[in-house]
């Protein structure tokens, strides 16, 4: 699905931010404080804020010079959605597909397609990530929010440290951050908060990789082809690993917390008048174990409960859809794209006959 | 708690804030407070061996001070440097000399099994021991007087924005400060503001940055290629420089917000022609005092050439030894302790060659680059892990010049990246003798000099929380 660029609105914006600057510039110059040299500098860093990051053409030059090439796992789809913050969002859209880049793989035929499906993704996008990136989502104005969880995305370890590139949040920051303040086990975990404050105040901060992949382009670093296949090493790691990742990362205690964001975004669907279906997410069955198993029923448990606490959330099992098969999986989590394109017909077929 | 970290700007943050309402008296309560839980925040154990050496220093120096016999003041006077050298060599040096033993006595076929102690090393204690020690010298001397009240004392030896790294301050530079009236004035917060920002640059951008290159090459062992250990050098001379000089002139700025003037410990360390000059500029506060209570002691420059060039080797070797228990470091202090007996010695025909015109821009430049290389050189004891290491880089980088290395353009073009930066700026210091000269540039070059120091922190500064390199010693 195509959005165009609104430019008027995003012209308006610079012409609104040039004002503002030249205004505080004026002000400078004609009562010249003493701390009138930092006050400048203030002035100079939130107009190259503005050229930097506060219009469509920016990202799109980043997307231009660094995409796919340079950038690397979260970092393309910040920059894309970035760039799409400046974009007309898409009338009408019935479901948006919000998750992981298992998400990606299930619908991405799919909605190249139809237009009545968007997918909003990113790499390990975790529950505690439906709030960060709640801006995404709303932008697109979604009938109804399609989310695709299973244990190994409900039952998981904490970690922000993959969160750090969430818009900037405001205001709501003061409700946020004491929440993820919870969660401060581990250097990790302490590291992320503390760069997503400081991204806050600093989108430089934030997005600095995005100046670090530029430096690296132009004096010959690490070179496109070797993060290629990194990348491609990041999707095909072996079961054995992966199963040992799950034991290590995954909990009970994961659970409570993934749940608590999940409720979190689901209050704020019902507030966006947002209809939420909520489906077993399936995984390669090689790496299924006893513990998996058993995390699995708790998860389900809960889902089922949240379902019927919630007017505006439907719940689908996964025995209500097409099971995947292990021939179906390129590796633990992502599914062959016919099997994905067939897998979401269906099920957005059975979930438009129930209503 | 690193200068570093959010903690420690909460830290300054609230005791600056309380700080300026107060009058002088409290303030020395409270900077002696928020020292003592600034040191304590390490390690509060610590703090004891901090207090131990408050107390008996203080002590000695005011018996010192009242005696009126020498003999009885030489007494006051090595039980302070007793006691101070005594908590040094146990926690830093007990466990290196044992084991030296051992090892020795293994070479001769005596198996002695000594007790080590495997003590922490408490933060900073080579710092504000010889601190402390200056004090009772100085009283010995003549030099100073005590001090009036225990608790202006106890702030001399604890003051925090020195006390773990330095610089070494003297009784009588920080004595009368704390004793005075402060009056903080524009130009204190401007320039301490400034060398702040310049410490945390140094620290973020340049110290922290070169560690991921020079981390990986001492990790390796065996012989490896020549350019790769010159490369690490080259970025350990940088990661060495922007860390030590800019903890330390985070300590300056800090001091100088809250009213103090502290020593500047490095000036400009790599724009040096040769040796002497360079221990000028280098951890000034430590090279002076071991000019002052070791090298003048054992006779310094007045007893001939031979005992001089004695003198300068031992004062160096016991300056390497400083840095840390290790053959490594007695290496480094030798090497240097060489350096400067070879200046000496070559002092008539630097000369000679001055008269004869050899002393422009352009030899000047010759010499700072040769003295460089040499300076780097001497980083290769500091800062490899053993004796062995040391070996296999100087064959390196003898014998396996340049030697095959993958990606050696990309990381020459990160260190010129890194190092490049600071050098301008260094430039600019040194052509007009001030370490605030970017203050006073024209406004427009200031801000922009500012700007873009801000945007390299925020953009290439390297977070990771990395400890400052001399709180180890």
């Amino acid at each position: 699905m195509m959005d165009s660029l609104d430019e008027i609105s995003a012209l308006s914006g610079l012409a609104k931010s040039a004002v503002i600057v030249g205004l505080g510039w004026y002000l400078l110059k004609r009562y010249r404080p003493r701390w009138a040299g930092l006050a400048a500098a203030v002035l100079v860093v939130i107009a190259a804020r503005f050229l930097l990051f506060g219009n469509p053409w920016a990202w799109m030059f980043y997307e231009r010079q660094l995409a796919p090439d340079y950038l690397d796992w979260r970092q393309i789809n910040i920059v894309e959605h970035e760039k799409n913050r400046f974009l007309d969002p898409p009338g009408d859209l019935e479901y948006l597909a919000v998750g992981s880049s298992q998400i990606k793989s299930l619908f991405a035929l799919y909605a190249e397609r139809h237009e009545d499906l968007a997918l909003c993704w990113l790499p390990a996008l975790r529950p505690v990530d439906y709030i960060l990136i709640q801006d995404y989502i709303k932008r697109l104005e979604p009938g109804t929010v399609l989310l695709h969880l299973s244990e190994l995305d409900m039952a998981r370890r904490q970690n922000l440290s993959a969160s750090t590139l969430a818009p900037s949040q405001g205001f709501r920051s003061f409700q946020i951050y004491p929440q993820l303040a919870e969660f401060l086990d581990g250097e990790e975990n302490r590291f992320a908060v503390r760069d997503l404050l400081v991204g806050e105040l600093l989108p430089e901060y934030k997005y600095r990789f995005l100046f670090r992949r530029m430096l690296d382009k132009l004096i010959g670093g690490e070179s496109s082809e070797s993060i290629r296949r990194r990348r491609a090493g990041d999707q095909t790691i072996e079961i054995a690993v992966k199963i040992d990742e799950f034991r290590r990362n995954l909990c009970q205690e994961g659970i409570e917390s993934n749940i608590l964001f999940l409720i979190d975004f689901l209050e704020l669907c019902r507030q966006e008048e947002m209809e939420v279906v909520i489906v077993e997410g399936q995984y390669n069955p090689l790496a299924r174990t006893d513990r998996l198993q058993s995390l699995n029923r708790i998860v389900l448990e809960r889902l089922n409960s949240i379902a019927d606490r919630f007017d505006h959330v439907t719940f689908i099992p996964k025995s209500r859809t097409i099971l995947f098969g292990k021939d179906d999986y390129i590796d633990v989590s992502h599914v062959r794209k016919r099997a994905g394109d067939l897998y979401a017909e269906s099920l957005l077929r059975d979930i438009r006959s129930e209503r | 708690m690193l200068f570093n970290s959010l903690q420690f700007v909460l830290f300054f943050v609230i005791l600056f804030t309380i700080y300026l309402r107060l009058g002088r008296r409290l303030q020395n309560r409270i900077l002696l407070l928020a020292s003592y839980f600034f040191y304590g925040s390490w390690d509060w154990r610590f703090l004891s061996l901090l207090f131990l050496s408050t107390v008996v220093d203080y002590f000695c120096g005011k018996w010192i001070h009242e005696s009126g016999d020498r003999g009885r003041q030489k007494g006051f006077l090595l039980l302070s440097i007793a006691v101070n050298l005594s908590a040094l060599g146990l926690f830093k040096y007990y466990d290196f000399f044992a084991r030296s033993l051992q090892g020795l006595l293994e070479e001769f076929g005596v198996n002695l099994q000594p007790f080590f102690l495997e003590a922490v090393l408490p933060v900073g204690i080579s710092f504000y021991t010889f601190q402390s020690m200056s004090y009772t010298m100085d009283i010995f001397f003549q030099r100073t007087r005590p001090a009036g009240s225990f608790l202006d004392f106890a702030l001399f030896v604890s003051f925090f924005p020195q006390l773990v790294a330095g610089p070494i301050e003297r009784a009588g530079r920080l004595m009368p400060q704390i004793t005075a009236r402060r009056i903080i004035r524009y130009d204190d917060l401007a320039e301490g503001a400034w060398m702040i920002f310049f410490g945390f640059f140094l620290k973020v951008f340049v110290a922290d940055n070169m560690a991921t290159i020079v981390d990986p090459l001492f990790a390796r062992s065996g012989i490896i290629p020549g350019v790769d250990v010159l490369l690490g050098l080259y970025a350990f001379a940088f990661q060495i420089v922007g860390d030590f000089f800019g903890y330390s002139s985070i300590a300056v700025g800090v001091g100088r917000l809250l009213g103090f003037r502290l020593i500047n410990n490095f000036l400009f360390p790599y724009m040096v022609t040769n040796p002497r000059q360079f221990w000028r500029n280098w951890h000034i506060s430590l090279s002076t005092w071991l000019r002052d209570y070791l090298y003048i002691p054992m006779g310094g420059s007045r007893k001939g050439p031979v005992k001089t060039y004695r003198n300068l080797v031992l004062t160096m070797l016991l300056g390497g030894l400083w840095h840390g228990a290790a053959w490594t470091f007695v290496l480094f202090g030798a090497f240097h302790g060489l350096l400067l007996v070879c200046h000496r010695l070559a002092r008539p025909i630097s000369a000679r060659l001055a008269f004869k015109g050899f002393s422009g821009a352009l030899c000047t430049g010759l010499c700072m680059l040769f003295m460089f290389h040499l300076t780097c050189l001497g980083w290769l004891f500091f800062r490899a892990r053993s004796i062995e290491q040391v070996r296999d880089l100087l064959v390196s980088l003898t014998t396996n010049m340049p030697g095959h290395s993958s990606g050696i353009a990309h990381r020459c073009w990160q260190v010129a990246f890194f190092a490049g930066f600071f050098v301008v700026i260094q430039i600019l210091q040194k052509k007009r003798g001030d370490l605030c000269a970017i203050l006073r540039l024209p406004f427009i070059l200031k801000w922009g000099v500012i700007l873009l120091m801000f945007y390299l922190i925020v953009i290439w500064g390297n977070f990771g929380g990395k400890e400052f390199i001399y709180f180890q010693f």
